[in-house]
């Protein structure tokens, strides 16, 4: 091979690397942090060998080492990319040891890579997807790389081994490796043959076998290890099994081309480049007909919320306004935050009451997002259960650290610091939350250090003293009682306020609305206003007498607003341009 | 190259052995120390797994000797727990049976040793039974991740899955219940898209759909009668709602509820008016030793959720005629908790049928939430009742069993950090009075803090359980329900 080829190779690689890199740190990057919270790595033997002692284990066990570190979308980008590359460098290899390679085919061993670079747009295959298959693939090529049939004792264990580091993966190692024998010849067809079924018995019928000596898993777990997709027992199989197909299929069509085809020039080079075409051009459609930018926005917003960066999510709004539910549940509590929700919410798009307080759902992503809007209300017991039952639906079975996180403070917030502190010694069990459960720890052993977290004590003053159950049904009378026993309790209030607005529940409105005296608002909030207006409107002529503080400006855009309204049978389309942001427009068409 | 690897051996085996110090303290203290888990001054059987345990201090070594008054003696030198090699922890407890261990315990600080006073283990010569059987479930509120019932070893810390919840993804299992502590007569609830009930019984195994339309739902508590004839369940129309107070998580309580007897021979449920009023909710069933009675918990029907606090359930005791499958007219009102304003569960009569073992709380059926349950002890002789003082804390206790001997007893406690339960044991004298309650021993008692799951409903076993799995999951994937009668 030219140096001139291992370098255009080279650069391809880079090349792609540097695309997958840039595409999950510039326009996935919340789909990688994402991933970091779905799981709780622990340095502890314990851990190690729970993970370790199952079918998979030690390629489950890299892969939540690593995923650990998407807790920054860079280093996670990074690591993804990384092993993307090195997936696709394996597979040249592999291709090179089965014989004969032409650099023209090279654009072929990026196939396996870009295939799961597509299916990775899925929040919900995971890192194990590449590194099983790298284990599988890396070990094939260390073992190939030696030029020699193996000991038969190697020969024997490695299925079997490989079968419990990498599960469904050590059939890549088996397959390439009686393709690697068999090119090479050394071996009788009787040693072949007999190899040859011991390996398919060993990938095929341990796992039965494991299935019947009393392994807790149904067959398809057993036989496929470990799983690539966070749901282990949906319907991915006939997904995976084409990619494990591909990462066998495509060192071996490479070598059985570069071996076939001998002709040389420009009808090559034709070839070469429409490869590259083709797979460039067709697996970035793929790609980014994969990538579901709609979750990306939920996460994002999610993101923020768990890192009260109130103002990059009013941010977001403000370049493209959320659709869905949990995004406009995210903004809406951005809004509150910074003080604005009462003023601007009908600015951006309001989708009921699903979009201020989601209902509960039987779900790992939702509820953890609900929790967030409750623990920030004051309600730290609906927050803690809502986080629990968010890590208790994760389908893999996985704990999560966030939620960890969360119920360390929730109980801190609630005075159980024996619990918190159990909480945070698991914390400092892991890597990127060590350095805050120690110092976290060390402020439990002083109360007064306690009462210097601001967020704490505002959550402490605003939880509720009285008891009562939950109900999800009567959000607000659940806020209003609790904003009646801490009468500064803003956030409270404005959700009760909103609550009522969304539900276009006017009378409930008005008879909340002065209780709203004690937070201090200088003038009346636009949302307010409009809604007082409105309300009076419909038993009055005009405002005379109206006794609020109504703004001219919002007086003169209701008349204006109300002409239109009645005077036109479809005034939506005319509304819509200037009176979006009201809550005139929400209540007459949303 | 062999003399080569052996003196690498040597100098290896020479390097651990020389790591540890001889302990000359510095300094000797009147107190003894305060262990995690606390063992000092606590009874043990002699077939107990070591009590590994560290202190609650700051250290950089841990040395105890534990003397044997034969004059056995065991060292250990840890860096961080004290950890005793199994072999040699079951040779001294064997030799010192019905006699006193004692122990001392040094630590190194800031490079001095400072030793302890010595603290005595009493070892009892009563056995226990071969293990535990518990559930392992996250202390949650409706969703459940990974759960299973699980035996252990008290003789040693190996625990084995009898069942989980990874088998048959999304299902629930829980009430494991065993006749007479015997293996080879068990039952178990499996919940969710194909729940039943795995009966074993004479070496069989049966898959039950036990719900019928005379009774509310499928069956729920379990306890077997000791003629391994019958079961007594009872069956809950349930709910669980959710405080918004800081000290308050979850209430669980019934709509209705009512006892049944399932006769496995012929394959029906039966019961009585009076352990289906129409005006009461009726749970918690237990047979006694002879057979001939069934306690059981009642309440008078309150109007729920709103009066959940107003649920106080009484021990109560019909008597039960195993021959005739009849019961006595008469109900016998054990223990008026309502009087009181208190609220009974889990009744467990001792083996002996002397005495009878109950959870106590302010108010409803789920003590596991409540704080302020405690266990109490009724002597069936004379009908008086008195507070286990001796094992109880300011934390829940709840749920409790007794060794096939009846001496030992294990309860669920969540003292350790207010909400993952943990199993304790204790000696439980002739005379009713129990011994100081030591935690269930773990090779590494940080184990307790680290684990996420709590434990739940220990039972004990006098053999390890053998449940085929693949044939539980043959029965329930295919629905291959045994369908339970009613008369």
């Amino acid at each position: 091979m030219r140096i001139s080829e291992q370098k255009v190779m080279g650069a391809g690689t880079l090349l792609f690397g540097l695309l997958a890199f840039l595409f999950f740190w510039r326009l996935y990057p919340f789909h990688v942090c994402y991933q970091e919270q779905y799981q709780l790595f622990l340095f502890s033997s314990s851990y190690m060998i729970d993970v370790l002692s199952k079918p998979g284990g030690l390629a489950e066990y890299v892969s939540t080492f690593l995923t650990q570190f998407f807790i920054s979308s860079a280093a996670g980008a990074f690591i993804l990319a990384f092993l993307l590359v090195l997936m696709q460098r394996l597979v040249y290899v592999s291709a090179k040891s089965l014989g004969g390679f032409r650099a023209v085919f090279y654009p072929l061993t990026f196939l396996p890579s870009l295939f799961y670079w597509m299916l990775l747009c899925n929040e919900n295959y995971l890192l194990v997807g590449l590194v099983a298959p790298i284990m599988a693939l890396g070990l094939f090529c260390f073992c190939a790389g030696r030029g020699r049939s193996l000991w038969w004792g190697y020969w024997l264990l490695m299925p079997l081994g490989l079968y419990f580091f990498a599960g469904i993966s050590c059939w890549i190692w088996l397959l390439l490796w009686m393709a690697y024998e068999w090119q090479k010849r050394e071996w009788s067809r009787k040693v072949y043959g007999f190899y040859f079924v011991w390996g398919i018995l060993v990938c095929l019928l341990f796992p039965l076998a494991l299935k019947y000596a009393g392994w807790m898993y149904p067959w398809k777990l057993l036989f496929f290890g470990t799983s690539f997709f966070r749901f282990p027992l949906l319907g991915t199989s006939s997904v995976v099994l084409v990619y494990l197909l591909m990462l066998c299929g495509v060192p071996l069509l490479t070598a059985w081309l570069s071996r076939k085809v001998k002709k040389e020039g420009k009808l090559m080079l034709v070839v070469g480049v429409l490869q590259i075409g083709v797979l460039f051009g067709g697996g970035g459609f793929l790609i980014l007909h994969a990538a579901d930018f709609l979750k990306e926005e939920i996460m994002a917003y999610d993101y923020h919320t768990l890192h009260r960066q109130w103002k990059k999510s009013i941010e977001r709004a403000e370049q493209q306004a959320p659709s869905s539910p949990l995004s406009v549940a995210c903004l809406n509590l951005a809004l509150c935050k910074e003080g604005m929700m009462a003023d601007r919410m009908f600015h951006y798009y309001q989708n009921g009451t699903e979009g201020l307080l989601p209902s509960f759902t039987k779900d790992f992503t939702a509820p953890l997002i609900t929790s967030e809007i409750y623990y920030h209300i004051g309600f730290v017991n609906t927050a803690q259960r809502y986080a629990f039952e968010a890590m208790e639906c994760i389908p893999n079975l996985q704990k999560n650290v966030r939620v960890i996180k969360r119920l360390a403070e929730t109980n801190i917030i609630n005075g159980e610091y024996v619990v918190a502190r159990k909480y945070l010694h698991i914390l400092q069990r892991t890597f990127f939350y060590r350095d805050w459960a120690t110092e976290t720890l060390a402020i439990l052993s002083d109360e007064k250090k306690v009462e210097q977290n601001a967020e704490w004590m505002q959550l402490r003053k605003y939880r509720t003293k009285k008891d009562f159950f939950f109900s999800e049904q009567e959000p607000d009378m659940m806020l209003g009682f609790v904003f009646s026993q801490d009468s500064t309790n803003r956030i409270a209030y404005e959700y009760l306020m909103a609550v009522c607005l969304l539900r276009k529940d006017l009378p409930s409105f008005l008879k909340y609305y002065p209780m709203g005296k004690s937070i201090g608002y200088a003038r009346i909030p636009e949302s307010y206003q409009e809604a007082l207006v409105y309300a009076w409107g419909l038993q009055h002529k005009d405002m005379k007498g109206i006794p609020y503080q109504i703004d001219n400006q919002v007086l003169s855009r209701v008349n204006a607003y109300g002409q239109i309204y009645t005077s036109y049978a479809n005034a939506e389309p005319l509304l819509r341009k200037q009176y979006s942001g009201t809550y005139w427009y929400y209540l007459h068409f949303r | 190259m062999n003399k080569i690897v052996y003196s690498l051996i040597a100098f290896v085996f020479w390097g651990l052995t020389a790591c540890q110090e001889e302990v000359i303290p510095a300094e000797t203290l009147k107190e003894q120390p305060v262990l995690f888990p606390d063992y000092v001054e606590v009874t043990v059987p002699a077939t107990i797994a070591p009590l590994n345990f560290q202190v609650q201090a700051e250290y950089e070594k841990i040395d105890v000797v534990v003397r044997a008054g034969n004059g056995g003696m065991l060292h250990v030198q840890e860096a961080k727990v004290a950890r005793f090699p199994e072999k040699d922890w079951a040779d001294l407890l064997e030799q010192s049976k019905g006699g006193n261990l004692e122990l001392t315990v040094s630590l190194k600080q800031k490079g001095r040793w400072v030793q302890y006073a010595p603290f005595q283990i009493q070892v009892s010569e009563a056995p226990i039974d071969y293990g535990l059987v518990y559930r392992l479930i996250a202390p949650g509120y409706e969703m459940y991740s990974k759960m299973g019932i699980y035996q252990r070893n008290l003789s040693d810390f190996s625990q084995d899955a009898i069942y989980e919840n990874t088998l048959i993804p999304s299902s629930c299992v829980n009430c494991h219940s065993f006749c007479k502590n015997n293996p080879q007569n068990m039952s178990l609830h499996l919940r969710g898209e194909y729940g039943g009930t795995v009966l074993k019984h004479g070496g069989k195994m049966d898959y039950l759909d036990t719900k019928t339309p005379q009774t509310l739902s499928s069956c729920v508590y379990p306890y077997w009668h000791p003629s391994g004839r019958y079961i007594a369940y009872s069956v809950n129309q349930t709910q669980q709602v959710f405080h918004a107070v800081r000290d308050k998580r979850i209430e669980v309580f019934d709509h209705a509820s009512d006892v049944v007897v399932y006769d496995i021979e012929r394959n029906v449920l039966f019961s009585c008016p009076q352990l289906k009023s129409e005006g009461a909710f009726e749970t918690f069933p237990s047979f006694s030793p002879d057979g001939k009675s069934l306690y059981f918990c009642s309440a008078v029907r309150q109007e729920l959720p709103k009066d959940y606090q107003q649920v106080h359930y009484n021990l109560c005791r019909i008597a039960f005629n195993p021959d005739q499958k009849t019961f006595s007219q008469q109900v016998d009102t054990l223990v008026l908790a309502s009087a009181e304003g208190k609220s009974v569960s889990f009744p467990r009569p001792t083996p002996d049928g002397n005495f009878l073992v109950y959870t106590l709380s302010d108010y409803g059926t789920f003590s596991i939430w409540h704080e302020d349950a405690d266990l109490y002890l009724l002597d069936l002789r004379t009908g008086i009742s008195r507070c286990l003082d001796e094992v109880n804390s300011p934390d829940v206790e709840s749920y409790h069993s007794f060794s096939s001997n009846g001496r030992w007893m294990v309860f669920s406690s969540r003292r350790l950090d207010g909400l993952y339960t943990r199993l304790y044991l204790t000696f439980v004298g002739p005379d009713g009075q129990m011994s100081k309650p030591f935690l269930l021993p773990q090779e590494d008692p940080e184990q307790n803090e680290m684990l996420l799951y709590s434990y739940n409903i220990p039972e004990f076993v006098e053999a390890p359980v053998s449940l085929d799995v693949n044939e539980v999951e043959k029965s329930a994937l295919s629905r291959k329900y045994k369908k339970v009668g009613y008369e």
